[in-house]
């Protein structure tokens, strides 16, 4: 943990509005992109990133420098915060399910030729694919890829474990390419 | 799948990295102002804060003030007592002197009969005063200097006025610890009480139940 993050909770634990301005600034960028990926619409967003904050000052006491660090620990109230929310919210789309396997049956060598092989028609594609996914499992492909945390990293916002991740990130990697064939034929 | 093995399927996967990056830059950016906003909530919030943080601490003292109103034992076990012991000290010195007047009284017969109007007259002028008070024990003595001579009858009610005693909470059988308990006579009665009870409700339902006979026969 950076000297800085040390100042900044003991800031934040005598609830100095100093300190939450300095949070804001440091992490709020993150926890919105990490909002709005998950939550549908500005409106939605902004409203779960003020409940996020309002949450973490209140909170603060309870977090632990040992466990993890500040910003993994703000992700994680972060996306508690917009899963509960969209659990409340009418299911608004309809996200495909990979309920009867198809999407394991892919090979390997198929998966990587889809996803890997430069193409911009595929990217697009692509784009149009991950609007399919369900938003725990774009949030976590998200996090890999752009955001490019380590597997402990997004267990410990996801409230999970690494060897789960990882076999989330893969079946999410499968069901893209099956959605990907579904749009191209 | 091992974390080496994705970190290189992350490397290579270009077109979903792409795909990914574009969709991050198309997302709505945060509005400049929403800092603010939420400074300004934040100002608002401590309050409800507050009255969060007491409301427990005030149910738990009313609860604990309800336990130690209803778990403590009464104080009436432990006064009665004390009251009594108090009073005992109080009382014994006033009913000795009666008593060795009642002694001097009983044993007046033997002794000369001349004697005997002296003594009492010694022992009479001393308590005076406190004969407004009121007097407990008197039939007992009373009846104790029965047999005595009629001279000494004579002078009884001046010396049954002269003891006085003062009533204590163990003067008052209810308050008696070894009164808490029903003798066997009073539970004898109470089950006699309760089997003639019991007798009369099945008397009573009985009648109820033939009334209803009849009612139903006439019907």
């Amino acid at each position: 943990m950076i000297e800085t993050d040390i100042d900044l909770i003991a800031g934040l634990r005598k609830q100095s509005p100093k300190a939450q301005q300095q949070m804001l600034d440091r992490y709020g960028r993150d926890v919105f992109a990490q909002v709005a990926r998950l939550v549908p619409g500005i409106e939605n967003a902004e409203e779960v990133y003020q409940d996020v904050f309002v949450k973490v000052f209140k909170n603060i006491n309870r977090y632990d420098e040992g466990k993890s660090a500040l910003k993994t620990w703000i992700l994680r109230i972060a996306y508690n915060e917009a899963i509960s929310f969209l659990r409340h919210q009418r299911p608004t789309m309809v996200y495909i399910e990979d309920r009867d396997g198809e999407a394991d049956s892919l090979s390997e060598t198929e998966v990587e030729e889809t996803l890997g092989h430069a193409n911009a028609e595929t990217v697009q594609i692509i784009r149009a694919a991950l609007k399919h996914l369900p938003p725990d499992e774009r949030a976590i492909i998200t996090m890999f890829y752009y955001d490019e945390l380590s597997l402990k990293e997004i267990a410990d916002i996801t409230e999970s474990i690494p060897t789960t991740v990882a076999s989330k990130l893969s079946r999410t990697r499968k069901k893209l390419c099956r959605i990907i064939n579904m749009l191209r034929s | 799948m091992k974390e080496e093995q994705l970190n290189t399927l992350r490397e290579q996967d270009k077109n979903l990295r792409d795909a990914i990056r574009m969709e991050e830059a198309e997302m709505p950016q945060m509005p400049a102002d929403l800092n603010a906003r939420l400074m300004q909530r934040m100002s608002r919030e401590p309050k409800k804060a507050r009255t969060r943080r007491l409301w427990p601490w005030v149910a738990a003292a009313c609860v604990a003030g309800f336990m130690i109103v209803y778990l403590t034992p009464p104080k009436d076990t432990t006064m009665g007592t004390d009251t009594n012991q108090v009073v005992a000290e109080r009382v014994e010195p006033q009913q000795t002197a009666p008593e060795q007047d009642t002694q001097q009284e009983i044993i007046l017969p033997e002794a000369p009969v001349k004697e005997a109007p002296k003594q009492i007259a010694q022992s009479t002028p001393a308590k005076p005063k406190k004969q407004p008070k009121p007097v407990v024990e008197e039939p007992q003595i009373a009846q104790e200097t029965v047999p005595a001579e009629t001279i000494i009858e004579a002078e009884q009610p001046a010396i049954a006025q002269t003891t006085t005693t003062t009533l204590s909470e163990r003067d008052i059988p209810i308050t008696r610890p070894e009164n808490y308990q029903y003798t066997p006579e009073e539970i004898a009665l109470m089950k006699k009480q309760a089997n003639e009870a019991y007798l009369k409700w099945v008397e009573l339902e009985l009648e109820i139940a033939k009334y209803h006979i009849e009612q139903t026969a006439q019907k």
